[in-house]
Formats: structure tokens, C-alpha cells, sequence
């Protein structure tokens, strides 16, 4: 409702800005009555809810096509895009964190705290063109945007690239399916990196303050050890419920990425509707944003009782 | 610690070399052009878009009248090859009879022309109506001869319709239920090959297509790639050999690297402040002019825009049909004329509050040229309320003559007759809100005046008239840049696109 209400009181439609610079004031008039926009707002939000109640998000004005389809089109993409960045941002942040944790105070720390909260602070886009500007301007080791190459095509299976060529076994495609993934991967994951390796660092000191740890070091139980069995497993809660939290930013925080990259997600579809003011579809990308969401926080919650032990034990 | 830094680098470039990461991404066809688009590629359907890149693309595959050949100042047909003014509102067009479908069926007849006429007006995906807004009818005459009706005479009608009047097959609309993507095939010298919605479309050449050249590409792929930096970056490392619309502050980026060239081209946009009489105090034709003489076009055309902008003193550029020589009236930046022009208009004690508004991204540098604007408005006593409202509020502000004052441009701006009909015309539109007898009745009589030479008059009379009246202050067209591999031959023209057939490789 706040979307379709903040959209619809702006000046400006999308009328005004999909038609050419020398459309005649008549030819914008019925373009606004062909899409309902001369009726008064509260019957078109009255036609939202109706349509939306038949799961019928309407016809994108720009695309022509049904709002249902171009997202389910171009969301394998996001989810894509923001799977490898979450695999990157987890597989380096837990152990930076833990390596923070474990130098406490020391030159590590120092430099894991630097990275993150660099990581953190810059903003995605300029980060992206750096990092275009290196691996892909000076380096030459990357493409800078785009999905896959002209002429490398994939079977389509299940509409993720890198599954679907390796499902097929179309190896090029694989191969270059990655290297395409590389930079708005990475650029996606450096802010994760930042934010997971500090809750971890601090989850695990948390722990390391826990007297069974204190007893496990009596014992004298190897460092290796107490950090796989004692330390990690106690840090994990914290730690999932960032990554949680992160995942459900990151599909959303992944739109100006996937700009910069011409990624083509539904960030990239989100980015084009705002600009022309693409009501149907900007309303039905930021409701399935709202379902993904909530969707992956149900799972985290779920992911919990296989973390915890103890919730698996109480039954209410 | 420098030398060390380098040696890093070093080593990574090799291992990248020596992994082979270093390829170009294209060059396996000998003869695939890879391009840059800025546009979005939102449907494939021919009449569903209107911009000059659809509009080019669809003109070379489906095939249109012809297109307007900057180099040679004139209209050369693509599927007509010959036209005439029947009667000051009648205008005949003959279809070529040498062209074969890209399936093989037979060449475009009037039966198609009615069918594509039919789509722009009445396809429910259509955003086209306005290049047939001065349109009565279109009427067969014989298989391959057809007449335009408008509804009073237009002489300027082939910039309306020429190169955007898409013909596509009345057969294959017959026998397919969604032609466009079951059965896209034209009469154009390339066939539409794939089309990826916002991502790219591939066309191959059509060796049928009379007067092919053997050195344009075989296969071309418009790749849509929007952040500047990033085109910069693909023509560098190969992804792209055409890399379009390099904004001046990444010349430099290119200037230096052996691999590629840059090919420059003016531009047929114009970049214009609109003065609105129907708001204080731009009623007053002195403090319009006031505000023309603080501006130093120049200046900012050398040093702001890098010289990459040719400067305008009226409607009429280089660029435009019935450009006939600088005009007679010309306001040159004169600030002390500025001040006395203020004096004259009441404001000795200070300049006249004024709202200024800008896009911001929409076109080169918009917001940063108001700026300036904004200091040499000031530095002659205005009071400048600068306003950067997003593209929507700004454009619908416009449409419905809500903005004072604001810069902007008008993009094909080819002929004079329909932007400045648009603009400054008595109740065409409210864009600008100007309106003055005289011009209308100077830009009804160009309309109506068939012969060239007498219409350019006519044309240069209105320019004029504007130039002295400054309703709109022409600043600048600004100057194509793109970046070319070294290797491929192309020269660019005024529309920015990309004629497959005059590129060679």
C-alpha cells in the first residue's frame, strides 16, 4: 500500500516518460486512460487489491508482458547473483572472524577490523567499478557485465546459469557463467564479509568466555579442537542470524549491483520500472522482495533448531 | 615498495595470461561486431518502443522508407526507391520490387504498408501514434504504390515517418499468432537473429539485401550496457568493438590505448533554456535577453564540456535541414549588456528572483551546466533558485507548462517544423507557454511551403524571430563520442546509430 500510494502521489506517470519526446498531449491522454490512470486514486488501488486478491499483479506498462512473468523470468538471476555472494561473504567472513577472535588485539584483529569496516562503508556501486576498473580494465580477467558471452547459450532446466550448465554438462558455459558471476559476486559479498566477520569475531569471544571452555583448556584439550567443538557451535546462533538477515539485504541490496554489472535480475527489472514509473511492476518486485524476506526468515528460524540443540529438545 | 607493487601486478597479469583469462570474450567469428546500447530493450515488438536505437534496428531488419543520409544532406530510401508530392497533402511512395523476405517469401507490398500503418495506430502495444499525428490516411494505389493523406500540407512530413515507419509482413501476421516472435522477418539488409529482453539482440546480414557490402559484419550484437564506465572498460578488453556515447570526463581513458580509436560526430539534439512568459519575470522579453547575454556558452563549451559541444545561436545548427549560415540576430555573452537590459526592466537594485529547474543524468553534465549557469546568472543580479526535481516530477512539470525556467534538450531534432511547432507554437503544447502571431503564422507557412528553398526562408524568418524573442536560448548540440577497435571503419552520423551496412571490417 505505501509503495502504490508514494508511487501514484508523485507528480509524473508513466505515461509522460514512455512516450517519445514529440508524443502529442492527445497521444498521452489515452496512453493514461488505456492504463487506467486518469481514474481517481482510489479506484485504481481498489483495481490493485482486486487483481492482486486473483494473484494478478496486472501488465507491465513498459514491457508489455504480465508482471507474474517477467519476474519469474528474471529471478533465478537475483537468486543466482546472491547465493555465490552469500557462499563468498561466508566462506571468507567466518574464518576472518575467527581468526580476529582467536588474535584478539593483535595485528590480525587490526587488519580483519580494517577490512570490515571498509567493507561496510563503501557503497556497492563505486566498489563495483573498482573493481571493474581492476580485474576487468587493467587485469583483463573478468568480463565487466553482462551474464554469459554472445553465442554461449544454456539449456534451460531451472533458470540458474551455473546449475543448468553443469546439469547439461555445457562446461564453456559453466566456465563462463563463473567468470560473469565474479565481479557482482564479489562486489555484493564485501559488505557482507565486513558485517559477518565482526558478529562472528564477537561470537566467538562471547564463547571463549564460557566456563566448559575455560575447563576444556584445563584439560588440555588441542586449540583446534576447542574451537570446532566448543567455540564454533556456540558462536553459530549469532552468526546464522546475520547471514539470515544479510541474505534477505542482499537480494534487496542487489539492485544497484546488478545495475552497474546490466545484470540481468530483478534488480535490474526494479531499476527500470521505478525510472518510468512502471506501477504494476514495481509494485509485484517489491511484494515478492516482502515474500522472499519473510520466506528466508521462516528458514533461518527453521535452520535454528539444527544449530541449537536445545530447541531441539523443548516441545513447548 | 613501489617496485614490489608492480611485480605483483605483473605476476598476476601473467598467471591471468597464462590461464588464458586474458582472451577477448568475442573475435571468434572473424566478422562479429559487438555494440553498446544505452537503451532498453524492453519488447520485440517493432511499434512497442520509440527511440532512435529501436527505431535503426528495426529499420534494418524489418525494413522502413529509407533513412536520412547525414553526410549527403538528403533522404535515401530503404524499402521505397522513389517519392513525390502529389498535391500539397498528397505524397506518393513506390516500393522497391527487387527485395525478397528474410524467409523467403516475396517482397513488401502496399498490403503491408496498410497492415504496419494499422499496427502504429491500433496495436495495443503501439507507443508510435505521434509520427502519423499529422496523418489523415495512408491509401493503396497498386501493389507496390501507395499515397500519404495529412491532414494539411506538411512539408516536413518525411521527418516525421521516414525512418520510423516500421513495415512488417501483413502475411506472416495472418498465419502466426504472435509474429513478432514467432516469424520476425523482414525485408532489411540484416534478420533479426535473437532478442533478449534487456540484455541484447543479434542480427545477421541478409546477403539477399541488393548492394550488400562483403566487409560489413556478418553477425552484429547490440549489447545493452548502461553505466559509462562500464562500455569504456568492454571496448578496452574486447567485449565490444563499437563502445557508443563515451561522456567527455572518459575521453581521456580512451585517448591513450593503441587499440582503439575515437570517431566523433555531432549530434542532432538540442540542448536549450526555456524561458516561460507565462511566469514573472520571463513575461518581460529584456530580462529574457538579460539572461541570454550572462550566459558564456563558449566558456563553458571549452573548458566545462571539453569542446565537445558545437555551440547554438538559434533552432537552426548545422546539423538541421534548412540550415542556410548563421543567423542575422545573434546574443553573444555580454554581461554588461545583461545588467543594462535588467536596469531597462526595473531590477537597478537587484536582479529578479527566478526558479530554475535541471535534470540530473538525463543528459551530459545537465546538473553541473546548471550550475554554471546558475553563477552567470547571479553574477549579473539574478536570484537563481536552483532545482534538481528526479526525471518524472521534472518532465510531467514540463508537459503541463509548470516550470519557469528550465534546461533540457530535444532530441531528434533533424527538421525544425515539428520541435518547434512543439515548443513555442500557440497552444500546440504548454511546454513553454510562448506565444506570438507571428511565429505561428511563420511556422504554418513553412509547413505549407512545398519548395525547398522557400520553406528554408520561411524557416530562417522563425529562427530569427525566436533567436531575437528567446522564448528558448539554443545553447549547444553536444558532440557524439565513441569508442572504436582499431580495425573496423565507421563513421559515424548525427542520429548516434549504428548503420550496420556502412561499417566495415
Amino acid at each position: 500500500m505505501a509503495i502504490f500510494g508514494l508511487l501514484r502521489l508523485a507528480p509524473g506517470d508513466a505515461a509522460d516518460l514512455l512516450l517519445p519526446d514529440d508524443a502529442t498531449d492527445e497521444q498521452v491522454a489515452e496512453t493514461r486512460e488505456a492504463w487506467g490512470l486518469d481514474r481517481p486514486i482510489w479506484i485504481q488501488y481498489g483495481q490493485f487489491l482486486s487483481n492482486l486478491a486473483r494473484f494478478d499483479l496486472g501488465e507491465s506498462y513498459r514491457y508489455r508482458a504480465p508482471v507474474f512473468e517477467l519476474i519469474g523470468e528474471r529471478l533465478p538471476a537475483t537468486l543466482e547473483l546472491s547465493f555465490y555472494a552469500l557462499l563468498l561473504a561466508v566462506v571468507v567472513a567466518v574464518p576472518l572472524g575467527v581468526l580476529a577472535a582467536l588474535k584478539k588485539g593483535k595485528t590480525v584483529d587490526a587488519v580483519v577490523s580494517v577490512v570490515a569496516v571498509s567493507g561496510v562503508s563503501a557503497p556497492s556501486f563505486w566498489v563495483g567499478i573498482l573493481l571493474v576498473l581492476f580485474f576487468s580494465g587493467y587485469l583483463n580477467l573478468f568480463p565487466s557485465s553482462g551474464q554469459l558471452p554472445y553465442g554461449v547459450t544454456v539449456p534451460e532446466i531451472t533458470g540458474f546459469v551455473t546449475l543448468d550448465a553443469l546439469l547439461s554438462g555445457s562446461w564453456d558455459a559453466l566456465y563462463e557463467g563463473f567468470r560473469y558471476l565474479a565481479l557482482p559476486a564479489l562486489t555484493l559479498a564485501l559488505a557482507m564479509i565486513g558485517i559477518i566477520s565482526r558478529i562472528t569475531r564477537a561470537s566467538v569471544i562471547d564463547a571463549g568466555q564460557e566456563e566448559h571452555v575455560f575447563t576444556a583448556v584445563a584439560k588440555g584439550m588441542s586449540r583446534r579442537a576447542i574451537v570446532r567443538r566448543h567455540l564454533l557451535p556456540n558462536a553459530a546462533i549469532p552468526v546464522v542470524t546475520i547471514i539470515g538477515l544479510e541474505l534477505g539485504a542482499l537480494i534487496s541490496g542487489s539492485i544497484i549491483v546488478e545495475v552497474v554489472f546490466s545484470w540481468p535480475g530483478i534488480g535490474t527489472l526494479l531499476f527500470q520500472a521505478i525510472s518510468v514509473r512502471d506501477m504494476p511492476l514495481t509494485t509485484g518486485i517489491v511484494a515478492s522482495y516482502t515474500i522472499i524476506f519473510i520466506t528466508l526468515n521462516l528458514l533461518i528460524d527453521i535452520f535454528y533448531v539444527f544449530v541449537d540443540p536445545r530447541l531441539r529438545g523443548s516441545k513447548g | 615498495m613501489l617496485l614490489k607493487k608492480k611485480s605483483i601486478l605483473a605476476g598476476m597479469m601473467a598467471a591471468a595470461g597464462a590461464v588464458g583469462f586474458a582472451a577477448p570474450v568475442v573475435a571468434q567469428d572473424e566478422k562479429l561486431l559487438m555494440v553498446t546500447s544505452t537503451f532498453p530493450m524492453t519488447s520485440p515488438t517493432p511499434y512497442a518502443e520509440s527511440n532512435a536505437q529501436m527505431y535503426s534496428v528495426w529499420c534494418q531488419t524489418y525494413g522502413c522508407l529509407g533513412r536520412y543520409n547525414y553526410a549527403e544532406k538528403e533522404y535515401q530510401g530503404i524499402l521505397v526507391d522513389d517519392w513525390e508530392v502529389v498535391d500539397p497533402n498528397t505524397w506518393r511512395f513506390h516500393l522497391r520490387e527487387d527485395l525478397v523476405r528474410h524467409d523467403g517469401g516475396s517482397g513488401p507490398t502496399t498490403k503491408d504498408v496498410l497492415h504496419s500503418y494499422d499496427r502504429v495506430m491500433n496495436d495495443p502495444d503501439s507507443i508510435q501514434k505521434n509520427i502519423f499525428s499529422e496523418v489523415e490516411t495512408i491509401r493503396a494505389i497498386d501493389d507496390h504504390t501507395f499515397e500519404i493523406v495529412t491532414k494539411e500540407p506538411l512539408a516536413s512530413l518525411l521527418s516525421y515517418i521516414f525512418d520510423r515507419f516500421i513495415i512488417t509482413s501483413a502475411e506472416l501476421a495472418d498465419a502466426h499468432e504472435n509474429p513478432d516472435e514467432e516469424a520476425a522477418h523482414g525485408w532489411g539488409p540484416y534478420k533479426l537473429k535473437s532478442y533478449m529482453l534487456d540484455q541484447e539482440i543479434a542480427l545477421e546480414k541478409n546477403a539477399d539485401f541488393p548492394g550488400t557490402s562483403e566487409s560489413a559484419p556478418d553477425t552484429a550484437v547490440y549489447r545493452q550496457i548502461r553505466e559509462a564506465e562500464q562500455r569504456v572498460t568492454a571496448l578496452m578488453n574486447g567485449e565490444v568493438q563499437i563502445a557508443r556515447l563515451i561522456p567527455p570526463q572518459l575521453v581521456s581513458r580512451l585517448e591513450g590505448n593503441d587499440s582503439v580509436k575515437l570517431v566523433e560526430s555531432p549530434s542532432i539534439e538540442q540542448m536549450f533554456l526555456a524561458f516561460n512568459p507565462k511566469f514573472e519575470p520571463w513575461t518581460d522579453v529584456r530580462v529574457r535577453q538579460a539572461a541570454a547575454h550572462a550566459i558564456n556558452k563558449d566558456l563553458i563549451i571549452d573548458r566545462f564540456l571539453m569542446g565537445l559541444a558545437d555551440r547554438l545561436d538559434g533552432p537552426l545548427g548545422e546539423q538541421q535541414i534548412c540550415y542556410t549560415g548563421p543567423l542575422d540576430y545573434i546574443i553573444d555573452y555580454d554581461p554588461e549588456e545583461s545588467r543594462r537590459l535588467l536596469a531597462e526592466a526595473g531590477y537597478e537594485d537587484g536582479g529578479p528572483e527566478i526558479e530554475f529547474m535541471t535534470a540530473s543524468g538525463r543528459y551530459i553534465s545537465d546538473r553541473q551546466v546548471s550550475e554554471i549557469v546558475t553563477q552567470m546568472l547571479t553574477e549579473v543580479g539574478f536570484q537563481v533558485d536552483l532545482q534538481v526535481p528526479e526525471y518524472a516530477n521534472l518532465t510531467a512539470a514540463m508537459r503541463n507548462g509548470e516550470l519557469p525556467m528550465y534546461y533540457l534538450g530535444r532530441g531528434l531534432f533533424l527538421d525544425p517544423s515539428e520541435p518547434l511547432s512543439q515548443y513555442l507554437e500557440t497552444d500546440v503544447t504548454q511546454r513553454i507557454g510562448y506565444s506570438n502571431p507571428e511565429l505561428d503564422a511563420l511556422l504554418q507557412k513553412e509547413r505549407q511551403t512545398l519548395d525547398p528553398d522557400e520553406r528554408c526562408q520561411v524557416v530562417r524568418e522563425a529562427a530569427e524571430l525566436i533567436a531575437e524573442e528567446v522564448p528558448m536560448f539554443f545553447m549547444w548540440s553536444h558532440r557524439l563520442v565513441h569508442g572504436v577497435q582499431k580495425g573496423i571503419d565507421w563513421e559515424a552520423s548525427a542520429d548516434g546509430e549504428v548503420w550496420l551496412a556502412d561499417v566495415e571490417m
